[in-house]
């Protein structure tokens, strides 16, 4: 614009649409911005001439990012929470009980759920008893016999007082004689305070009930207890029932009377601290060993030989028997003799204990392959079973001869090599 | 939509441009046209040479002027080279091709101005004007639909936004007439911004000449006008003195402070219409405008200090209520005695 606006003149359309448009030269520009600033009119029709306002660009709607389940609905539902986080967390507590228990039921706290029946025994079928002083009796508590001192034997002695050196078996607080009648052998449960001898019961005639029976009060039990035994060996093909073994037995006769005036290898001559891994036990046959893996119970035939049989409940036998290794894994197999006691996890690991299974320290492998098992070499007046988590226990060597208890341990790998050792500790193969 | 005019005789051709500048019955910029004539002629090379030897007085080239006839696109719009360097012509001399008034344009600073010229749209402009069927038709293509929403928006109601747009079309057609000729806003087109702008700017002037129309037509009824104020006494002295410095340092604003405080608080235009009308950022229109409050703060207690109160007193004063004081900031603000929109004969 070549003169300045004159105050009452105002600038055309095409002047304010250059304005607006930052078309007009510099001076003219600011010419035309001082008389907008004066004229109220000429800033209405520039204003009202501006285009309208651009819409803001729609912008693309960001990529949905994948957000987790729970923080949506936690975002809906924030109330359910909580209730929902503790509902998980019980589930997940319930299904690891339920995990731990079906891994290992040998964890199952034992109880003092033991009972013996009181119901006195049926006249037993065999004669009458040649020394009654080995008939233990609840009411005659004499002094434990001299092959018991000291040992580990379940006399009512050790009953009573136990040295906690057992093996698990105790005693019932109320101890008694079991009778043929009396509740089949899943009923029979041991006391878990376990006296330091034979911790052991057999069944069928651990299903017969054991009771602590003093040698010099119970002078009808070895007869009784020749007689179950034989009826035990006769029948042992028979025996696949422990119940029914239990209701043949006539009587169960501790361990702590050998037959025949001998210490028995449950206690005659101290030191048949058995673990009590070896209770409930059932002959299923003459083998010496048998692997049951899902067995849930020990089986212990006594022949010719004086036993103190006990029954136990399968969970307490578990809960009780199996010991508590330093790899943490159960025990696949548990065999021990009067002193010494060896335990095989399920990794193959063998751990001796030579204190009843306190303490407990690994064997250097000195076999090929996997151990599968672990027994004590097969006596052959005494069978020995034990079934215990496929677990081979075979019965001592010497148990028959109860001088000498027995000390021959032997392993079996995956091989089928077969592997002793006279203390658990060095291993050779057989 | 008015019957188009038939294309004007080729004997008005010669008033052209040089007609225009020197009729001081029509407004600046407008082109005068002859009625339409039952008998339309045709341009001849005879007729033209006048206005080729007008722009070649005022420097442009005949090459130039082909150039820019060619760019424009007029030959497609009937608008001849001499028709279109008439308008050229006119343009540059109205507005001494953008220089300041003292200062003659060299033969390149013209071809400057008119390279820098929306040529298109110039050329469909002084088509329409001169009542070119299809100028008119591109026109009505390009123009009908925007102008419309335009014509609303400005209106703020469909009916009035149709009606405006209706009455600018005939006025753009050329259907008043001015001492025997028709005249057209277009021909005022100078180029220099978009037609759109123009066409919107135009609008607008025609809606607040409307607006103005309509209100002085409001019945008395509703006319509440408030009772004169009773009387008061003599205003105090701080009063006095603080409309004195209000009026000082409202006078000693920029242009640029002064239009952003009149948009900003007696137009109330917000923040987004200023800075789009200022090809600013509406954060540094903000800015401005509280530097501004502030620094016009300062001022008048400057002034008032300067009027012999104390900082004190002069703070005082600045917290008196406004309604205390006889002072028409809008008055102030806008020094300019602006006549009415309706007694304005400058637009167009």
């Amino acid at each position: 614009m070549t003169t300045p606006i004159q105050p009452g003149q105002h600038p055309d359309a095409d002047q304010l649409n250059a304005f607006a448009e930052h078309a007009l030269p510099l001076d003219e520009q600011q010419a035309t911005l001082a008389h907008l600033a004066t004229c109220a009119g000429c800033r209405a029709i520039v204003y009202l001439a501006q285009p309208p306002a651009p819409e803001p660009t729609a912008h693309p709607q960001p990529a949905r990012t994948r957000t987790p389940l729970f923080a949506r609905r936690k975002l809906s539902f924030p109330m359910l929470a909580f209730p929902a986080a503790a509902a998980a967390l019980a589930c997940l507590i319930l299904l690891t009980i339920h995990f731990r228990n079906a891994a290992a039921p040998n964890q199952i706290p034992a109880t003092n759920t033991a009972h013996i029946d009181q119901t006195p025994p049926p006249p037993p079928p065999a004669p009458p008893t040649s020394n009654p002083a080995q008939i233990a009796t609840p009411q005659a508590r004499p002094a434990p016999s001299p092959h018991a001192s000291g040992s580990s034997l379940p006399s009512a002695s050790t009953r009573e007082a136990p040295p906690r050196a057992g093996l698990g078996l105790a005693p019932s607080p109320a101890p008694a004689i079991a009778t043929p009648a009396n509740p089949p052998l899943e009923d029979k449960k041991v006391a878990p305070d376990a006296v330091a001898g034979i911790g052991y019961s057999a069944a069928p005639a651990a299903a017969a009930p054991a009771s602590p029976l003093i040698p010099s009060a119970a002078p009808q039990l070895p007869a009784v207890a020749r007689a179950a035994a034989r009826e035990l060996r006769s029948s042992a093909s028979q025996y696949d029932a422990p119940h029914a073994q239990a209701q043949q037995a006539p009587s169960v006769a501790t361990g702590s009377v050998a037959s025949n005036g001998k210490p028995g290898i449950y206690g005659g001559t101290g030191q048949t601290n058995l673990n009590e891994n070896y209770i409930a036990a059932v002959p299923l046959s003459n083998a010496a060993v048998q692997t049951a893996s899902a067995a849930t119970s020990q089986t212990v035939t006594v022949a010719n030989a004086p036993s103190t049989v006990d029954t136990l409940d399968a969970a307490t036998l578990h809960a009780k028997v199996l010991p508590q290794l330093p790899s943490k894994l159960p025990a696949l197999s548990v065999v021990s003799n009067a002193r010494r006691q060896l335990a095989l996890d399920t990794a193959g690991a063998l751990f001796r204990s030579d204190d009843a299974g306190v303490t407990w320290q690994p064997v250097p492998i000195q076999w090929t392959g996997r151990a599968v098992s672990v027994a004590l070499l097969p006596s052959p007046s005494l069978h020995f079973y034990a079934k215990s988590l496929g677990g081979l226990t075979a019965p001592p060597a010497a148990a028959k001869s109860s001088a000498a208890p027995p000390t021959t341990f032997q392993l079996t790998t995956d091989a089928g090599d077969l592997w002793i050792s006279p203390d658990g500790q060095t291993w050779k193969r057989k | 939509m008015a019957p188009r005019p038939n294309p004007p005789p080729a004997s008005s051709k010669t008033v052209g441009v040089s007609s225009k500048v020197v009729d001081t019955a029509s407004q600046p910029g407008e082109l005068t046209l002859p009625l339409p004539s039952a008998e339309p002629t045709l341009t001849t090379p005879s007729d033209v040479q006048p206005d080729l030897a007008h722009a070649s007085v005022i420097g442009l080239s005949p090459a130039l002027i082909h150039e820019l006839w060619l760019a424009a696109g007029a030959e497609s719009l009937t608008l001849t080279r001499e028709e279109f360097a008439s308008a050229l012509a006119a343009i540059g001399a109205k507005h001494n091709f953008a220089l300041p008034s003292d200062t003659h344009a060299t033969p390149v600073q013209q071809a400057a101005f008119c390279r820098s010229l929306r040529l298109a749209e110039l050329a469909l402009a002084q088509a329409c004007a001169l009542g070119r069927d299809p100028a008119w038709q591109r026109f009505l293509d390009q123009y009908r639909a925007p102008l419309t929403q335009a014509a609303i928006a400005i209106a703020g109601s469909a009916t009035l936004g149709h009606d405006l747009a209706d009455s600018l079309y005939a006025e753009l057609f050329g259907l008043s007439e001015r001492a025997g000729r028709r005249t057209s806003p277009l021909a005022s087109y100078s180029g220099r911004g978009s037609l759109l702008g123009w066409l919107r700017t135009t609008l607008a002037q025609r809606h607040i000449d409307h607006h103005r129309r309509t209100r002085r037509e409001t019945p008395l009824d509703d006319l509440d006008a408030p009772a004169p104020a009773p009387s008061t006494g003599p205003q105090p002295a701080e009063l006095a003195h603080l409309a004195h410095a209000v009026s000082r340092a409202l006078a000693s604003l920029a242009p640029g402070d002064r239009f952003l405080l009149a948009s900003y608080f007696l137009d109330r235009q917000t923040l987004l219409q200023i800075s789009r009308l200022l090809h600013v950022h509406e954060a540094t229109v903000s800015r401005k405008l509280k530097r501004l409050t502030s620094s016009l703060r300062k001022q008048l207690l400057r002034n008032l200090q300067s009027g012999g109160l104390s900082k004190r007193a002069a703070e005082e004063a600045l917290g008196a209520d406004p309604r205390d004081l006889e002072l028409n900031l809008r008055t102030l603000l806008q020094t300019s005695q602006t006549p009415a929109f309706s007694d304005k004969r400058c637009h167009m």
